[in-house]
């Protein structure tokens, strides 16, 4: 809101600059964002007023907490008090009673509708309002002046000399002000004359009996209506204005009747006319609360030793009526406080005007105890250190994207990820669902560095992603994606793996890290990846990732087309392995089974297969259990995996390193031997392979 | 010495390489070598002089040995060094290793703030990023049809027509979190018959508004803390804050609080701390004032106490409030926020 320093300064006698000012309110609760000085000297502060401080939103109102604070007195318009025998035969008759409380309508015949003076025009429009004729003038400086808005209607055009305040029962139209016809939804406040809607009330008046050059008799309105019903039907029509907004915030019931006055007596100042009629239907009587406060309770939650009679006087100043037993008080707020309910309202009131600044600052005093709850922060710290350290960086997604990415990556229909959530008020059109994987985004992420003319690129992020869930809230999971990307460019040292393995190589140790053992790889069904260069990881029956080469296609299809793939991939749930990331499983027992004290005896194999056995296959085939009842196989490790020269094509050599040991003896040469001997011939028979010569 | 070490000896001065060291091993130690040979003369020799003759072979056996594998160690750091040389390195070629990726600038203030208040004891918690009308406003004071939800720009998600306070909205704050933890307690404490124990935790993560520009994006991070126990008072507030603020800042950091207005706070406060670019002076990133606002914060309001079941005559309580951007932005002089989400790594890799 904007408030003039001059205007202000009409109501209290006061030294202090523009600045201090803007410093006094900012620390006592109402902020000035700017100010800025105009022609005339004046000062325009913009003040941001919370929506508590509707009593805040006129320039008297500002005056009363600047006067709280310095502690100097207000001196308030003088305001005739036009009494009138007569309502002029004019009613007005509140149906709704709940939502207009009072109703003050004031009749003036013989005005002079004419511009307003320069001085008034001038407020109006430093405070931002558009200055229109001199009755509509005088009630938006009232409104400025009091924060009570007020409606002029053109008295000749109202039917019937009466004034209905009804809720509309069933949708009803009215040409509002700005010119437009509008269909008011049921439920909203209506001000009608005899014979239809005339006004919106509290938002907009109606273009009918609107005041114009030639009006000479007009009723002045001011009233209270219900805060919440002008906030919906503002809402609903999407008409906001400078009435709505402070009806919305409560304004000042006991300050209907003399916000009227005062704009009678400029209208009679600056229009002429007199006041025929004079009525004020208040059937909802406002009744203050009474609010028990003790000093004590004071000093405990401020941590300040505050005494009673500063208590008193704060209040006092702020216009409460306060009574009081040394340490104890009730306070009644003023009818322009009606956001002062509870003892804590009150105690922000005695805080903000003894000053945050006065009161200490005192680290709190707290029990000691367990905490069991950071777990899964700390056990996300690991997984990104460790992803940094094998050279990856972080990105952040928006939560955001559309349903082109299901498109974009060949999503069958029916695939868990198309139970997407929603947003019914997206902010751009491919913004409109919640990620169910991450994967989309990572590739997006790719493609701008690409534009960057970037070579390698190695990314990863951790996100919640969201799936429909059908009642209420969505299935909330935790997801890691990680992207590696080289354009194969000039490199001082060779990579000692492809990418495959490299993007593999990252999993493995995430899995582990996660205490995640029993994970099962088989050929991934995605579309998006390379045929036989890729896998899907699964707990039991459940996928819970997927890893491997990008295809072409989908490459092509985000405008990356490059002459191989070479973009790895990966993504997993990291909230369901078999230990949840919520919690740390139970650290296995120390174990000596891993530390046997009888010497090893070392034996290699290398085998040339068909292209078909994959390593794992025959790793396997190595610790076949009948061949090895003593359990003598500590370890089998592959050391080469070779196709090309020498070797048949179709086929491949394999190389295994095996380990022998017994828990309780030493071996001898001669029995492994046998037993290495015997798991050869069990290969060559079980895969038609042979020996590499 | 013995004739034959003296003989083994000077056939050693004359091997030169490992190969010629392993020849002469097999001539002397091997199945046909020199000391077979000698020993296969026992049998031959009278019996009381096999054991001196027996001694003496062996005696020859092990100064043979021993003398091989003190020349063998020569031998082969000299060889090792003459194929080195040949290859010497340059010292100035990188070394190989991974180059570290990044850190995303929001996870590292994070992980800071949290480690400034895990040391003092907190825990962290979380809540869900789609919360019910329910959790996001009508429990924090934010009730339906009122002004102070226009303080926040809602994303709403189709749950099939529900609509008010049976909506579901992308969280635009993370203090539902302080409502759940609270009932969450509250519940635990009647299960099990025991007092509410201190309450003392934050809650980091995404939250959602619906407006974008240079200053903000719909979706960015937030921390919310609450402390709730027996006498914590409006002066603990401002003395966690003005400590956690000079810990992110520096030790010299002016701190002021202000009164403002959050619906589940009263009193409320907005928290400045003077600007880090113009010391106090007035510029462009404070508007001149020489302070920025960096918190929000404020004592819990009883109608929130009330929605999840705490008694205000026991118990008082404190929440704050800080966006991470911001904190980010501040600290490493970032002055346009999308920045953030665009995945430049040439932007990344810098934290
Ligand atoms: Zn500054």
């Amino acid at each position: 809101m904007l408030i003039s320093y001059n205007w202000l300064k009409e109501y209290i006698d006061f030294k202090e600059s523009p600045e201090a000012i803007a410093d006094i309110l900012t620390m006592s609760g109402l902020e000035v964002e700017s100010y800025k000085t105009l022609d005339g000297g004046d000062v325009i502060l913009e003040l941001n007023v919370t929506p508590n401080r509707a009593d805040c939103l006129s320039v008297i109102g500002v005056a009363r907490d600047v006067s709280a604070v310095l502690k100097k007195k207000l001196t308030l318009p003088e305001i005739n008090d036009f009494k009138s025998d007569s309502d002029a035969g004019f009613k007005v008759e509140i149906i709704d009673k709940r939502l207009c409380h009072r109703y003050c309508g004031i009749i003036i015949n013989g005005v002079k509708v004419a511009p307003s003076p320069d001085w008034m025009q001038k407020r109006l429009n430093s405070s931002g309002i558009r200055p229109i004729n001199n009755v509509v003038d005088i009630t938006n400086y009232v409104l400025l002046e009091f924060g009570q808005p007020l409606h002029a209607f053109d008295l000749k055009k109202l039917k019937g000399d009466k004034i209905i305040v009804r809720a509309a029962d069933e949708p009803e139209a009215i040409t509002t002000l700005d010119g437009v016809e509008r269909t008011i939804p049921a439920g909203s406040l209506l001000i009608c004359d005899a014979e239809g809607p005339v006004a919106l009330a509290g938002v907009m008046g109606g273009e009918g009996s609107a005041v114009f050059d030639t009006t000479t008799d007009i009723l002045i309105e001011s009233a209270w209506f219900d805060p919440s019903s002008i906030r919906v039907t503002s809402k609903q029509t999407g008409l906001r204005s400078e009435s709505s907004f402070r009806f919305e915030r409560q304004t000042d019931i006991d300050g209907v009747k003399n916000a009227a006055l005062r704009a009678v007596s400029l209208m009679m100042e600056l229009c002429g006319g007199r006041v025929s009629g004079v009525i004020d239907n208040y059937p909802t009587r406002y009744e203050a609360p009474q609010i028990a406060l003790t000093r004590e309770k004071v000093q405990g939650f401020l941590g300040v030793q505050i005494t009673g009679d500063e208590i008193e006087d704060i209040l006092k100043r702020l216009d409460f009526k306060v009574e009081r037993q040394t340490g104890d008080f009730i306070a009644t707020p003023p009818s322009f406080r009606r956001d002062i309910e509870l003892e804590a309202d009150l105690i922000e009131e005695v805080a903000r005007i003894y000053g945050y600044n006065n009161i200490p600052s005192v680290m709190p005093e707290v029990a000691l105890a367990i905490n069991n709850e950071s777990d899964k922060h700390r056990k996300l710290g690991e997984l990104r250190h460790s992803l940094r350290y094998a050279g990856f960086t972080e990105t952040i997604n928006y939560s955001f994207t559309t349903r082109e990415d299901f498109t974009l990556l060949d999503i069958p229909a029916g695939d868990e990820r198309r139970k997407v959530v929603t947003v019914k008020n997206p902010l751009q059109k491919d913004f409109d669902i919640l990620r169910t994987f991450l994967l989309p985004s990572l590739l997006r992420n790719l493609k701008y560095n690409i534009s960057f003319s970037a070579k390698e690129v190695n990314i990863y992020e951790i996100s919640t992603v969201f799936f429909e869930t059908g009642n209420g809230f969505p299935a909330e999971r935790l997801k890691l994606a990680v992207l590696s990307y080289s354009s194969g460019g000039k490199k001082l040292y060779t990579e000692p793996a492809a990418h495959f393995y490299r993007i593999k190589g990252q999993l493995e140790p995430i899995l582990s890290g996660l205490r995640c053992v029993k994970y099962e790889l088989r050929p991934s069904n995605e579309d998006f990846l390379e045929n036989d260069q890729s896998a899907d990881v699964f707990i039991g029956d459940e996928k819970i990732g997927f890893f491997g080469l990008l295809s072409a296609e989908t490459a092509a299809r985000f405008e990356m087309i490059d002459d191989k793939p070479d973009i790895a991939v990966f993504e997993m749930f990291i909230d369901k392995t078999d230990a949840p990331i919520e919690h740390e499983r139970a650290i296995p027992m120390f174990s000596t089974n891993l530390m046997f004290k009888y010497p090893s005896i070392e034996r290699d194999i290398a085998i040339v297969v068909d292209d078909a056995y994959q390593s794992g296959d025959i790793i396997n085939l190595i610790k076949t259990e009948h061949l090895d009842p003593e359990r003598l196989i500590e370890s089998v490790e592959i050391f080469d995996h070779y196709k090309g020269k020498n070797i048949p094509e179709g086929k491949k050599s394999l190389a295994f390193h095996i380990v022998y040991r017994a828990r309780e003896r030493t071996l001898l040469e001669s029995e492994i031997d046998a037993l290495h001997a015997e798991i050869v011939r069990h290969i060559i028979s079980k895969t038609g392979g042979a020996l590499r010569a | 010495m013995t004739a034959l070490q003296e003989l083994f000896l000077k056939e050693l001065e004359g091997v030169a390489s490992t190969a010629a060291l392993r020849e002469l091993r097999s001539r002397y130690t091997g199945k046909n070598g020199v000391i077979t040979g000698e020993l296969k003369k026992l049998p031959a020799l009278a019996p009381h002089e096999r054991a001196a003759f027996g001694k003496q072979v062996n005696s020859d056996k092990v100064f043979i040995e021993e003398r091989l594998k003190e020349y063998e160690q020569v031998l082969v750091s000299k060889e090792i060094k003459a194929k080195l040389s040949k290859d010497p390195v340059d010292i100035t070629l990188p070394g190989y290793y991974k180059k570290p990726g990044g850190r995303h600038p929001v996870t590292v203030v994070l992980a800071e703030i949290a480690d400034i208040f895990v040391s003092m004891g907190f825990s962290i918690e979380e809540g869900p990023e789609v919360e019910s009308d329910y959790y996001n406003f009508s429990a924090l004071n934010i009730p339906l049809n009122h002004p102070a939800r226009d303080m926040q720009d809602t994303f709403y998600i189709e749950t099939g027509g529900q609509s008010g306070e049976g909506a579901f909205v992308l969280r635009t704050h993370t203090s539902p979190v302080q409502i759940r933890v609270m009932e969450r307690r509250v519940n635990e404490s009647r299960h099990n018959g025991a007092p509410l124990p201190p309450l003392r935790f934050i809650a980091p993560g995404k939250v959602y508004r619906c407006d974008s520009d240079i200053s903000h994006c719909p979706m960015f991070h937030q921390v919310e803390g609450l402390v709730v126990d027996k006498n914590i008072s409006f002066a603990n507030l401002k003395g966690l804050l003005e400590g956690f603020l000079r810990k992110v800042f520096g030790p010299s950091v002016p701190v002021r609080l202000r009164p403002s207005f959050f619906p589940f706070t009263e009193p409320s406060a907005e928290v400045d701390m003077g600007c880090y670019f113009c010391k106090g002076g007035g510029c462009r990133v404070c508007k001149g004032t020489g302070w920025i606002e960096i918190m929000g914060a404020g004592m819990v309001d009883p109608r929130v106490f009330k929605a999840v079941g705490y008694d205000t005559n026991k118990y008082s309580g404190f929440a704050f409030g800080m966006g991470i951007e911001r904190i980010a932005s501040l600290k490493y002089g970032i002055d346009d926020i999308r920045l953030y989400y665009e995945g430049d790594l040439r932007f990344l890799r810098q934290f």
